[in-house]
């Protein structure tokens, strides 16, 4: 009932005209990243932040999360017609989606996608409207050492289930812990590899960082190696599915919106869930033969699913405090800017933000289903900008979006050198996931192991002991185990491009 | 040939971050001092540094090293780094649109190879677009610079 209560009250704050405005705006923004390849949602929150920090944090927050949402909606759309995925998110839908456009039913995959998902980001709302206060609650109950521990959890399932060598992946949390340590040291006032410069004295950006790995390797990637886009000559007509796309698609739509649910919650499954959807949906089939020759279903479920997942991914972030992916991590930062800490009294101390971020999804679903369908046609005219054009604005966009954070040219320097590693990561086959997640929650993690450490007078028995810290533990060592006995699922991204 | 650096670089990069989060001071388990999140991170690293440069040099070994994908473009990366950080450390001297302006117009036609006249077109128009959004539109504060804007 409370939860009802809140959804209404958090209605009147979305409805406002202003926060209307600004979730539009994160929708089309992150339609528009989510159909330009090489510049993702992660980077378009870094580059609206520091704009972001001139208005209040409810519309900031409401605008971010719809570039999140909004961006997959987007990735869809190039995954349908050009093969190339938008979004990692979105690669699945290439299999299927792809070859229904080259049988000239472009129209109904993309009209499929969107009213997928569609239903997948209601229903998967409705979920975050239950589980988020509920979770809150029993994270109430939470110490430093169970946060340490569910931290230490986090960045190892995203670690696991990152692509390519376990080690590779296990090697970037410390390293974006040794990152996150960079500036003062809250507990004794100490600087730490900070050489007396000004930027490094105030810590690492994540902006900076986060623009560096995705944004700018990206460019410096399709630069050296450049992109061939095919365009499919075919009009687009049909957007809307017939009756027989529903009846076939109806019961996958389901499938892939509880599993990306499901997934969502969960750190790092977001992709892998797409990957597994499928799967499902070929396995339950009559006719598993004719997936990837390109069927309806074969759009659906996985795009329900990966909406599903965006939803429910701010179920931990909201109500632990633990982003689950780059995308999350990011929206914590932005939240902190404001002074706000997102976690288990969030709900008590801002529900306005809360309920009002909710909401706002509801009426942010709506608003891309309405925008989507009739503004496709723009977007394939935008895939057509040349790369050229293309890539001096991305880099111009991620030199802006560093340098007004702070208005500091060292962050922008920070920006470019991360570039360059992001870039060298890529080529050597390291994720940078991990080292974001672990670079945002490094603060964190110390300051819990720190305060643990000293309740329990340094013993490190009180992480297990403690049940609740215990149980992450194990499964946290579960999966260490595990990986040591290359017990990981592969998710193969390559194959399918 | 190539795979092991990066597993290299990782092991000096930790060595070094020990030494320094040593001299930082780790304190005791009861109170850790300040470096010892960052000496431990690096213990971590070191270690799986050594498990990935042994897997590298045994993989090497078995079998030939298969290069990944196509071959990049190091001449226009390069390039494009070369510009993009001589853009960077000037705009405080020569001002957002100036900069940006340069900055556009090189890309395009050194590395994109456009003609002259349109590689000054677009990067005028570019330059002056992103001072509009983001100057006047969304008011944020971009590099002056000596001119002044």
């Amino acid at each position: 009932m409370e939860s009802v209560q809140g959804l209404l009250s958090g209605f009147s704050v979305a409805l406002s005209l202003t926060n209307i405005l600004y979730c539009f705006c994160g929708c089309l923004l992150g339609t528009l990243v989510g159909v330009l390849p090489g510049l993702g949602p992660a980077a378009a929150i870094a580059l609206l932040f520091p704009t972001a920090m001139h208005i209040d944090p409810v519309g900031a927050v409401i605008m971010l999360a719809g570039i999140y949402y909004g961006a997959q909606y987007g990735g869809s759309t190039t995954s349908i017609l050009l093969n190339i995925p938008g979004e990692a998110t979105s690669v699945v839908t290439c299999m299927d989606g792809y070859q229904m456009a080259r049988k000239g039913r472009a129209g109904a995959a993309l009209g499929m996608s969107a009213f997928g998902s569609f239903i997948a980001g209601t229903i998967a709302t409705l979920g975050l409207v239950f589980f988020a206060p509920l979770l809150a609650n029993v994270a109430l109950k939470f110490g430093p050492p169970e946060f340490f521990s569910l931290t230490v959890m986090c960045m190892t399932m995203v670690t696991y289930l990152s692509r390519g060598s376990f080690i590779k992946g296990l090697m970037m949390v410390p390293l974006g812990l040794i990152l996150a340590s960079v500036g003062m040291d809250p507990h004794t006032g100490t600087f730490r590899f900070a050489y007396g410069t000004l930027t490094l004295r105030d810590g690492l950006g994540i902006v900076p960082i986060v623009m560096g790995l995705f944004g700018i390797s990206e460019v410096l990637l399709n630069v050296g190696t450049p992109v061939h886009r095919t365009f499919l000559k075919t009009r687009i007509k049909g957007l809307f599915p017939t009756l027989r796309d529903w009846k076939a698609s109806k019961w996958p739509i389901l499938r892939g919106t509880l599993l990306g649910f499901g997934a969502g919650v969960l750190p790092g499954l977001g992709l892998a869930s797409t990957f597994i959807s499928y799967g499902v949906e070929k396995r339950v089939s009559k006719h598993p033969e004719d997936f990837g020759t390109g069927i309806i279903e074969g759009v659906a479920a996985p795009e329900a699913c990966n909406n599903a997942a965006s939803q429910a991914s701010f179920i931990p972030m909201l109500s632990l405090g633990i982003p689950t992916n780059v995308i999350m991590a990011m929206m914590l930062g932005a939240l902190m800017v404001y002074g706000i800490t997102p976690g288990p009294l969030l709900l008590k101390e801002h529900p306005n933000l809360f309920w009002g971020l909710i909401s706002s999804m509801y009426i942010g679903n709506c608003m891309l289903l309405v925008l989507n369908l009739p503004l496709i046609p723009l977007w394939v005219q935008i895939l057509k900008i040349p790369y050229s054009y293309l890539f001096p604005s991305i880099l111009l966009f991620c030199v802006i979006g560093s340098y007004t954070l702070n208005n500091n040219i060292g962050d922008v320097i920070v920006m470019f050198v991360f570039g360059v590693v992001g870039y060298l990561m890529k080529r050597f086959d390291f994720e940078a996931a991990p080292l974001v997640l672990a670079l945002i929650l490094g603060p964190l993690l110390e300051d819990n192991l720190r305060q643990a450490l000293l309740i329990s007078r340094g013993s490190f028995t009180v992480f297990v002991t403690r049940p609740i810290s215990g149980a992450f533990i194990i499964v946290s060592v579960a999966i260490l185990v595990s990986s040591i006995l290359r017990l990981r699922p592969k998710v193969e991204v390559e194959e399918v491009t | 040939m190539y795979k092991k650096y990066p597993a290299l670089f990782l092991l000096f990069f930790s060595i070094y971050v020990c030494v320094v989060s040593w001299r930082l001071g780790l304190g005791s388990l009861h109170k850790p001092g300040s470096g010892f999140m960052p000496f431990w991170s690096a213990v971590l690293i070191a270690i799986l540094a050594i498990i990935l440069l042994v897997q590298e040099i045994r993989s090497a070994r078995t079998a030939a090293q298969e290069e990944r994908g196509e071959k990049p473009n190091w001449k226009s990366i390069g390039l494009t780094l070369l510009f993009f950080l001589a853009y960077i450390l000037s705009l405080e001297y020569i001002g957002f649109v100036v900069g940006t302006m340069l900055f556009t117009a090189m890309i395009l036609r050194v590395i994109e190879k456009k003609r002259w006249f349109l590689s000054a077109w677009v990067s005028v128009a570019m330059a002056f677009a992103c001072y509009y959004i983001f100057k006047v539109w969304l008011q944020a504060e971009l590099p002056r610079g000596l001119i002044g804007f």
